[in-house]
């Protein structure tokens, strides 16, 4: 079913393209670089004051309204490049254990974000200045820092295999 | 891009390198490599999501509560702290590959960018930190120069960053 998907997607014309193009597959492979980047740089910097390790003085929300929409137009420019690469070659990514792991990963960071800013996220206005955050908070941080450079990582891989 | 007459220069410069303890030992070990392009990367989000908010900032977008020069205290570490990374898992991935990256042109357009851009991020941290005759450190408006300077050195990282993935291709 999925790789059914897969091999329809590839033998799309943008499919198609993209892979027989000498160019067009790096271009975006250099772009997707660039957006996952910049989403990572933007979380770490939330991800490190969650755990109390930088920023100790900033408010939460006042740091949440700098870096959210950096990161989410960067993640955006990620998705669609990343989606892109993916179309060129669907059925070998799909095969493919590096990337893989990175979907799962994605996923778990995903959930994680969410069950943060639905959960987490509704007592923030009892520690928003505060140094040392609740445990939730600081977990939220541990496991989206963790995820996200073991995205990167993964990510790195995928080529490698 | 470096004139004809160096490419002598640069061969003598990457046989030397290539058969260091240190080049032989990143070579054979098969994890070496994607390891250090790992870090390369995740030293690059530091530096590029620093990068982007300071240069959003700086061309006065209202991406921050802050004004220009406290933020660039703030975010200057994130850049200083990941272009150290990026020299150092930069370099250790010349020493494993010095024959192919030495001599390769879009490297070579790289570094030279990289030079300038680090430049420009002196000169920024500069500007900005010193209050001009209106305190303008704490004023929400960047002058017309570090304006600039924040345009250039974002275009700088960012064809930095591009011309790092292209490497791998010519």
């Amino acid at each position: 079913m999925i790789l059914e998907f897969c091999q329809w997607l590839e033998h799309t014309s943008l499919g198609v393209a993209i892979g027989e193009s000498l160019w067009l597959f790096p271009i975006l492979e250099s772009l997707h670089v660039i957006a996952l980047a910049v989403v990572v740089g933007s979380i770490a910097m939330m991800d490190l004051r969650l755990l109390g390790a930088l920023a100790r003085d900033r408010a939460v929300t006042e740091l949440a309204a700098e870096t959210l929409p950096l990161t989410w137009g960067a993640f955006a420019a990620a998705a669609i490049t990343g989606f892109l690469l993916f179309a060129s070659n669907a059925s070998y990514y799909y095969d493919n254990t590096p990337f893989r792991v990175k979907i799962v990963l994605l996923g778990l960071a995903g959930a994680n974000m969410l069950y943060f800013h639905r959960a987490t996220w509704r007592t923030v206005s009892t520690w928003d200045r505060a140094a040392q955050l609740p445990i939730a908070a600081r977990l939220a941080g541990a496991v989206s820092l963790g995820t996200w450079i073991l995205v990167v990582i993964f990510g790195r891989w995928i080529g490698f295999v | 891009m470096i004139v004809a007459a160096n490419i002598a220069d640069f061969q003598g410069l990457a046989d030397w390198l290539s058969a260091t303890s240190l080049s032989v030992v990143l070579q054979t070990v098969t994890w070496a490599i994607p390891s250090l392009q790992s870090v390369h990367i995740l030293a690059l989000g530091a530096l590029m999501g620093a990068a982007w908010l300071l240069g959003l900032r700086l061309v006065g977008m209202k991406v921050s509560a802050l004004a220009p020069g406290p933020l660039a205290s703030r975010l200057l570490p994130w850049i200083w702290t990941g272009l150290a990374l990026l020299a150092l898992s930069g370099g250790l991935l010349i020493v494993a590959e010095p024959g192919e990256l030495l001599s390769n042109s879009v490297m070579q357009l790289k570094l030279l960018m990289l030079l300038v851009a680090i430049g420009a991020t002196v000169a920024i941290a500069r500007l900005v930190s010193v209050p001009d005759a209106a305190g303008a450190r704490h004023t929400p408006q960047a002058r017309p120069a570090v304006r600039a300077l924040a345009v250039l050195s974002l275009a700088l990282w960012v064809a930095i960053a591009f011309a790092g993935r292209l490497i791998a291709y010519v």
